[in-house]
């Protein structure tokens, strides 16, 4: 198992060096001279090669890469222009509030998915199945932004049940009012997910109900309750793994539907940043999501190997 | 009859990798190979599956680099030429492939399927589409099958567009490989024929491969035989036939279902038994030991080299050997 | 390959078979043999020809409106669909606006499907170090969460449309290329292949003459598969404000606009967003259809 997790390392760390270098080049494809956005427009040549050295612009662009990469890994992903300080300030706390919208949108879709997967694959035939399986393929279709909207539109503004911005009521607090705001975000961040992990739970769940041994089972009259759970034993290593799979995308889908809500999260972030064309800020944002999107592969390939052995030895 | 075709001492190891690209061993595919094939002669290579047939086939239409050996098509190294001379040999040999389902590309006409090999060699579309007509017809395809996709066709159709491919570019030899064996026993006495009209149509030296001795018997004038990579003998059809020499091409013959009652070589020994051993890890000594009935210690130690046991006729056995010189 | 039923008849009784159906009628047939994938072809068809032909069909200019007539209800008379902030026909800027939709939807879709086939076709026909530097490559880009990855290109590039192409052409290459290499793979190790090989045709004349015939329909199966995640990825862009700048109509931007509006008229967002939503859905509808006529499971 540790050696397992040992190879996925080494095997993570090109794909982080590619990772990097495209954030990297990102910059360097903004159009314009970096120069201009920090001396006078009127500066004298001079002025402006002292910057440009100040910078390590002079440097061939493989130093400069090193250069930033090096002080990437000590943790400092540079300053932001317009609010004048560490990008990292900005964004640790920004991440903190993106992984809980992300967490909240995976535990909904997998809640969601195994309850309507599991129903869909016992009754295939059923009315509900068919309205679901028709849901869920049009779900994919759904723009999460403009759900967003719709949400709040329905939910907070004609209803008034929920609140339309933010993390947390001004002067107010405690779970309860963080989980007042998290549930609409949620929902339209999970939404796109739903649908894929229902169909995928439908067909695992319809596949081990195929299998000679359930048969068995229920030829010796075991009870249902207790299929079941053989069943869901069976098919849970898979689900985990789309499931973790799927915590990726609802990561990118969180970006657009954080700038919806005004959820304080790193699409947020960026999102402002864009606007201010703040762009070490909008390099750092999508490095950040980048990187825990890799690790978190890497965190669900492991999760799926100690759970099923043929995985570590394939 | 002077020899158009020369081969010597050819071979090829597919290295095996591990997961992080070191070399971890190598298949010995063919090992010292040679034979040589006569002017408007047929050459037989006979073997089980996975012997080393259809490798040999592509070492000598280069579709596969050889690591060693000649191929000499009338005293020049085929496998010295590059670029525009090795295109003008090349179209000297050509191939007729086991799977015509395979051989033939579906999304293109049958005509077009043809008129490409000479499109490849710069003859212009129109002239090309002419001259594939006139090949269709020699294998017996009529216009209205040229214009078709080859969806349509039978096995045995396809083959004979696969055949007319090969023919024009108008070579000197074609090789065979398990060209029949894809095809209903029916179909396949039909390809054979053909290829015999074909031969003396076009003056063609064949090589002919294939699994099935009957095949094999029929078409050639001389048969090689070979086991894991390796000739174990060669000769005169007849010879090999009814005096079979080696110890593998007797039990061969004895597990090929025959009609012919009395035959006098084949009978006796015993059929062939026993899987193929892993060509990744072949035996030691003589390759055939692990299921030759008349092993010795000696087999394992000591690689046989094809020796004369009769007029053109030479077989790779170590105990022959012994009996001879003893 | 199984269109055809195959007989292994006698090959020497050489009668012309009577003529079958093409191919694109059957894959007609089975294509229109599904209700919804029909369905969902018409309101394709009728909301791309609208929004071409927008001069003509729309009711209005896309900039027309007073501000008199702002905020108008669906199915308001002379508004079918309302107005918006500055009394703008919606309807009309739908359909100006899917242009653009539709165009960066479709076109960035097209230009990876072109560059990404090529650089798979290479990778997978010629294998080895060749496939190994595209398809690692290919990989990093891959790792990236698409929108992600695509409001990263877009924002350091600046807003535009054309620019929003771009980024949504780098995003979908790689998958492309993946499905490209594969299908590559499959062909190069055909006999047809080495039969033209042995013809002494090179690398490009096969890959023009056969390899690319025998991909075409498993990538562009894909491709159309594609079209309606591009179609929202780019207007997800374009909400952000990466996209058009006013007054030109797009769909994702008008979301952009009429959020604002959204405690004023709390639905007033529901029109450009069920245009995304249709156009996509018939998109991911009909490219199921058509990957099942032509009997290609993903």
């Amino acid at each position: 198992m540790a050696s397992f997790v040992l190879k996925r390392l080494a095997l993570m760390i090109p794909t982080l060096l590619g990772v990097s270098i495209i954030v990297f080049l990102m910059l360097k494809i903004v159009p314009g001279d970096p120069v201009n956005s920090i001396v006078a427009p009127d500066a004298s040549e001079a002025e402006r090669a002292v910057v440009r050295t100040q910078l390590g612009l002079d440097k061939p662009i493989v130093a400069q890469y090193g250069i930033w990469l090096g002080r990437v890994v000590q943790g400092n992903l540079g300053d932001s222009v317009t609010r004048r300080l560490p990008v990292t300030e900005l964004l640790l706390p920004a991440l903190k509030n993106t992984v809980i919208l992300t967490a909240a949108s995976a535990a909904a879709a997998f809640v969601i998915a195994l309850v309507i997967g599991v129903y869909s694959a016992y009754r295939p035939a059923s009315r509900i199945a068919a309205l679901f399986n028709g849901l869920s393929l049009a779900s994919i279709g759904l723009p999460n932004f403009w759900v967003a909207l719709i949400l709040i539109g329905i939910f907070s503004v004609t209803l008034g049940w929920l609140p339309s911005s933010g993390m947390s009521t001004v002067g107010g607090g405690g779970g309860g009012d963080l989980i007042k705001h998290l549930i609409l975000p949620t929902a339209a961040t999970a939404l796109s997910s739903v649908g894929v992990l229902t169909r995928m739970v439908r067909s695992t769940v319809a596949g081990i109900l195929q299998q000679d041994h359930i048969f068995a089972l229920q030829a010796k009259g075991v009870r249902r309750t207790t299929i079941l759970a053989h069943v869901l034993r069976n098919g849970m290593p898979t689900i985990l793994n789309v499931t973790g799979l799927q915590f990726g995308a609802l990561l990118a889908s969180s970006v657009l539907v954080e700038t919806v809500f005004s959820w304080p999260g790193i699409g947020q972030v960026i999102y402002q940043a864009i606007g201010q064309r703040d762009f070490p800020v909008v390099q750092a944002g999508v490095l950040v999501i980048a990187v825990a999107f890799v690790l978190l592969n890497l965190l669900v390939d492991a999760i799926h190997a100690a759970m099923d052995p043929r995985v570590r030895h394939a | 009859m002077d020899n158009i075709l020369e081969v010597k001492d050819i071979g090829k190891t597919f290295q095996v990798r591990s997961l992080l690209g070191r070399v971890k061993g190598g298949v010995s595919a063919v090992d010292r190979v040679s034979f040589s094939l006569g002017a408007q002669g047929t050459l037989g290579i006979v073997g089980e599956s996975g012997c080393g047939k259809s490798t040999l086939a592509r070492l000598l239409m280069r579709l596969i680099e050889p690591d060693a050996g000649e191929v000499n098509y009338r005293g020049r190294n085929v496998l010295d030429l590059s670029g525009a001379s090795l295109k003008e040999v090349r179209r000297q040999l050509q191939m007729v492939f086991q799977n015509p389902y395979s051989s033939i590309d579906p999304k293109m006409s049958v005509l077009n399927n043809v008129a490409f090999s000479l499109w490849a060699n710069g003859v212009s579309r129109q002239q090309a589409r002419k001259t594939a007509y006139e090949y269709l017809d020699a294998v017996g395809l009529s216009r209205t099958h040229a214009d078709r996709m080859p969806g349509s066709l039978s096995g045995g159709q396809r083959q004979r567009v696969a055949i007319a491919r090969a023919l024009v570019l108008k070579p000197e030899i074609v090789i065979a490989d398990e060209a029949v064996s894809a095809l209903d026993k029916s179909v396949q006495a039909q390809v054979l024929n053909l290829f015999q009209d074909l031969k003396k149509e076009f003056a063609l030296s064949l090589i002919f491969i294939s699994h099935d001795l009957h095949v094999v018997e029929y078409m050639s004038d001389e048969v090689m035989v070979m086991y894991l990579g390796r000739v174990v003998e060669k000769g005169p059809t007849e010879r090999i036939f009814n005096h079979p020499a080696h110890p593998y091409t007797r039990a061969l013959l004895a597990s090929a279902p025959s009609l012919e009652v009395d035959r006098a070589a084949g009978s006796g020994a015993p059929a062939l038994s026993g899987d193929l051993p892993s060509p990744l890890n072949p035996p030691s000594g003589c390759r055939f030991r692990t299921r030759c009935p008349m092993a010795t210690e000696r087999c394992a130690m000591e690689t046989p080299e094809l020796t004369a046991v009769g007029p053109g006729h030479q077989a790779a056995c170590l105990l022959l050997k012994e009996s001879l010189t003893a | 390959m199984t269109i055809h039923a195959t007989t292994a008849r006698d090959a020497a009784s050489l009668r012309p078979i009577s003529r079958e159906p093409s191919r694109v009628l059957l894959i007609w047939r089975a294509f229109s043999r599904r209700r919804s994938a029909l369905i969902a072809l018409a309101v394709l068809t009728v909301i791309v020809f609208s929004c071409v032909l927008a001069p003509w069909v729309a009711p209005y200019g896309p900039s027309e409106g007073e501000v008199t007539d702002r905020l108008m209800k669906i199915g308001s008379a002379g508004h079918l669909l309302g107005t918006d902030e500055q009394g703008r026909d919606i309807l009309s800027r739908i359909l100006y606006g899917g242009r653009l939709s539709l165009l960066s939807g479709v076109l960035p879709v097209l230009l990876s499907s072109l560059i990404g086939g090529a650089l798979g076709v290479i990778a997978g026909y010629f294998g080895g170090w060749t496939n190994t530097v595209i398809m690692r490559s290919l990989d990093i880009v891959f790792s990236f969460p698409a929108i992600l990855l695509a409001i990263g290109i877009s924002a350091a590039l600046g807003p535009g449309i054309t620019n929003i192409i771009i980024s949504a052409t780098v995003v979908f290459i790689p998958p492309v290329a993946r499905i490209a290499e594969s299908a590559a793979k499959e062909v190069r190790k055909e006999e047809y292949i080495e039969a033209a090989r042995s013809s002494g045709a090179g690398a490009g004349l096969i890959i023009r003459s056969h390899v690319f015939r025998n991909i075409f329909s498993k990538v562009f199966v894909f491709s159309t598969s594609q079209i309606g995640v591009c179609l929202m990825v780019a207007s997800g862009l374009s909400f952000l404000g990466l996209g058009v700048s006013p007054p030109t109509p797009e769909w994702g931007f008008m979301l952009n606009n009429l959020k604002q509006l959204i405690f004023v008229n709390p639905m007033v967002t529901i029109v450009p967003g069920v245009f995304i939503f249709l156009t996509s859905l018939s998109l991911n509808l009909v490219s199921d259809a058509l990957s099942d006529a032509l009997e290609i499971k993903r």
